[in-house]
């Protein structure tokens, strides 16, 4: 009988550590499900980066055209007088002249390109300070995202983390349950013998010696 | 979750039991029944007819157990998911609101930014003359005219020399306004892109949340069924403990 009473004790211990396997199982399922949504998670954030990104692109793209003219205005190397707003006056300054005399067409002109000089570095400023505005929007989009990636990562990672040192613990748990009731086991044979050859009464108390490592200890 | 062997999971090669059975076949025996798997009911009656056939019996004893813990596990999930979804979307909504209400700005600048490129870098400007400096130019040579004329200057070149420079100064405030609009509306459009932007940002900061949320969420679902899992395992296992003393006591 000693033969088959062993049986329910080992499956027992199975049982607890089966349990202990059954935890650990859920929480590696529950960190690898909330990677999932991290992951999630960080491509939606990806997905804003970049649309913000691409609504800055053209003011971005056109400041970053004047970036050279400005340094070479600054330099007084520019030519003004091939801005659209320079060919612009020039047209219109060239109808309301056109009957007047060299004298006053070069009068005329000669004003235009000293005015014009000054008026191009500003204006090449505009354009660099609207590229220089999404620049610091891009900036600060970059910044959320960054911040937003660090913290998703950060949050995955620890509940991996968790998730991982748990299993250790559990399997070594798992160990020590298992190399218990196995190294019991000669011992509750040799105990179990001596009861059944002395024929004692049950006991279902848990006074007796010989029950005591199998007791209600495993949950 | 399937079926769990202690000696798939501990002692795949049997090498432990060999070991501890010492080379005694029954004891060897119940230690290959008793690891095998968890249905030691089954196992413990069916071994008792047949040892050998111990191990077609075993199934895990938690199937029942398993698939109601299971289906309420996929519950809690729907309805974690459900709920962040739900607030995603109505974000998504709310900013979809708001890039509809900055979109004609931002549109417009974008249009306009090719001639406000062309007027400062130079290029081809779609200008037409405006109806302001059409009337100031008449009203202007009119007065230069009549005033020059009352000296007798009418046709000099100090008459012609003052159309000029006031045609100058036509032309350059033409040029300025044309300018400021094309400016004005680039510059409404890069307002609109920030608002645009950060309110997207805002948006994914709370999806971001939500998202956050809803992993924490599904680790302690998890985490829930796991302890369930275990307990009611535990329960077994000492179902199990008091029925070994049982057995023992009864002395064979």
């Amino acid at each position: 009988m000693a033969f088959w009473a062993a049986i329910p004790m080992i499956a027992s211990t199975g049982s607890g550590i089966a349990g202990q396997k059954a935890a650990q199982d859920a929480a590696i399922s529950g960190a690898e499900s909330s990677a999932r949504i991290e992951q999630m998670n960080r491509e939606y954030q990806q997905k804003v980066f970049d649309k913000n990104i691409e609504a800055q692109k053209p003011f971005y793209e056109a400041g970053k055209t004047a970036i050279d003219p400005y340094a070479r205005a600054v330099r007084g190397e520019g030519n003004a007088m091939s801005s659209g707003l320079a060919q612009m006056q020039k047209g219109l300054l060239a109808k309301d002249t056109a009957s007047m005399s060299d004298y006053v067409k070069n009068l005329t002109s000669g004003r235009l390109e000293a005015e014009e000089g000054e008026k191009y570095k500003g204006r090449l400023l505009d354009l660099q300070q609207i590229g220089l505005g999404v620049s610091g929007s891009a900036g600060r989009t970059a910044s959320n995202l960054g911040t937003s990636l660090a913290q998703s990562y950060a949050r995955e990672g620890q509940t991996e983390l968790a998730a991982r040192m748990g299993e250790q613990t559990a399997l070594s748990n798992m160990w020590t349950q298992t190399m218990d009731t196995l190294s019991g086991l000669p011992a509750y044979y040799e105990a179990s013998k001596g009861q059944q050859s002395s024929r004692q009464k049950p006991d279902y108390g848990y006074g007796s010696g010989l029950n005591q490592p199998y007791g209600n200890n495993i949950a | 979750m399937g079926r769990f062997s202690i000696k798939d999971v501990l002692d795949p090669g049997g090498a432990v039991i060999d070991k501890v059975s010492g080379g005694n076949k029954t004891t060897k025996d119940i230690l290959n029944i008793a690891t095998a798997g968890i249905d030691p009911t089954t196992a413990i009656y069916r071994g008792m007819e047949d040892p050998d056939s111990v191990s077609s019996y075993l199934a895990d004893p938690m199937d029942l157990f398993g698939k109601r813990a299971d289906a309420a596990l996929d519950e809690q999930q729907r309805v974690a998911e459900g709920s962040a979804a739900a607030g995603i979307s109505s974000l998504e909504q709310q900013q979809k609101q708001i890039e509809e209400l900055y979109a004609p700005y931002y549109d417009q600048a974008v249009s306009a930014l090719p001639q406000l490129q062309a007027m400062i870098m130079g290029g081809d400007v779609d200008y037409t003359p405006s109806k302001l400096y059409d009337y100031q130019k008449e009203i202007g040579e009119r007065n230069i005219r009549r005033r020059q004329a009352s000296k007798g200057q009418l046709g000099s070149t100090a008459t012609k020399t003052k159309l000029a420079s006031f045609y100058g100064d036509l032309a350059a405030e033409e040029a300025e306004r044309a300018y400021g609009g094309y400016l004005s509306q680039v510059k409404m459009g890069t307002g609109a892109e920030s608002a645009v932007s950060a309110s997207g940002e805002r948006t994914a900061t709370n999806v971001g949340s939500l998202y956050g949320n809803l992993g924490q969420q599904q680790q302690a679902i998890y985490g829930n069924y796991g302890t369930a899992r275990q307990s009611a395992y535990s329960g077994l296992a000492n179902t199990l403990s008091g029925l070994s003393q049982y057995m023992m006591t009864q002395g064979g």
